[in-house]
């Protein structure tokens, strides 16, 4: 089960509303490489695997992206609250205005709404780890491309946090698909898929 | 600073190495210089805690209760910036 923490898990703290950066950064929410899709991803995919050892590796970077699902919440949180109409009109948020006024909405940058097809469930053990060291690098690449577009120094550190984290999750997500080899034929790693096949 | 954000920013500090050493502990279930390490931020984190929950407020739910007041429900939440 999940409880909780009333803190942040890094510190969000925004002077100056923006919804022109509001309108980029909820890409990381519901894009096709944001928080909430590697949320659900990992989540899912740990009831697939046999190791306990990456089903808990799946389980702690789960829950640490339900953290940083929260921080890019707040962050659009923050550059949203006190935008004067003016803003919004200048900015081009009024596309999103209409709808979600300055609610928190998950979509891509472009306004698709967030897609399940994200969550990449596969069942496979070796296709799911290697979608999730893909997909750690995919995050890792749209902070880069957040921080070439983001000048204000209060958003742009708690990016480079989450942008970190995305190496780190890389990491040990490479650590988990070693184990699972370990585990597996080294001759043909292929032979059967140990979530499904019986030997 | 406030010394509450002061205090929250030690809290967040603590609670981050604990969550980073778990990760790696997750892949290296008997590395001792980790599991030494994992320790020593633990009771770090759950001193900084203590001590903000009894000046500031609750972050875990187990402590929501505060005298005749379910202060939980009533302090501040994490995405509010304080003035």
């Amino acid at each position: 089960m999940f409880s909780y923490q009333k803190q942040l898990q890094y510190p969000v703290k925004i002077k100056n509303p923006s919804p022109a950066l509001a309108k980029i950064i909820v890409t990381q929410l519901g894009g096709p490489h944001g928080e909430k899709g590697a949320a659900s991803r990992y989540l899912s995919q740990r009831f697939a695997m046999p190791y306990n050892e990456v089903k808990a590796i799946l389980t702690d970077i789960g829950t640490e992206e339900l953290g940083h699902e929260e921080m890019i919440s707040a962050i659009l949180y923050q550059l949203t609250k006190n935008m004067s109409i003016e803003q919004i009109k200048a900015d081009g948020f009024d596309t999103y205005f209409v709808d979600h006024t300055a609610g928190i909405y998950p979509q891509a940058a472009s306004g698709t709404p967030f897609s399940a097809d994200t969550i990449a469930s596969t069942g496979d053990v070796l296709a799911d780890l290697h979608e999730d060291l893909a997909a750690e690098q995919k995050a890792r690449l749209s902070y880069d491309n957040l921080l070439r577009l983001i000048d204000d120094n209060d958003v742009r550190d708690p990016i480079k946090f989450l942008r970190e984290r995305e190496i780190v999750h890389y990491q040990r997500f490479g650590e988990a698909l070693r184990k699972t080899q370990e585990k597996l034929d080294s001759k043909n790693f292929y032979a059967f898929n140990p979530a499904f096949d019986k030997k | 600073m406030s010394e509450q954000e002061k205090l929250m920013n030690k809290v967040q500090m603590y609670h981050f190495a604990m969550v980073d050493a778990s990760l790696f502990l997750d892949t290296h279930p008997n590395d001792k210089e980790a599991l030494k390490f994992f320790k020593r931020v633990k009771e770090m984190c759950e001193k900084a805690m203590e001590e903000y929950q009894q000046k500031y407020g609750s972050i875990n739910i187990k402590d929501g209760e505060k005298d005749t007041k379910w202060e939980w429900a009533t302090s501040a939440f994490p995405w509010e910036v304080q003035q």
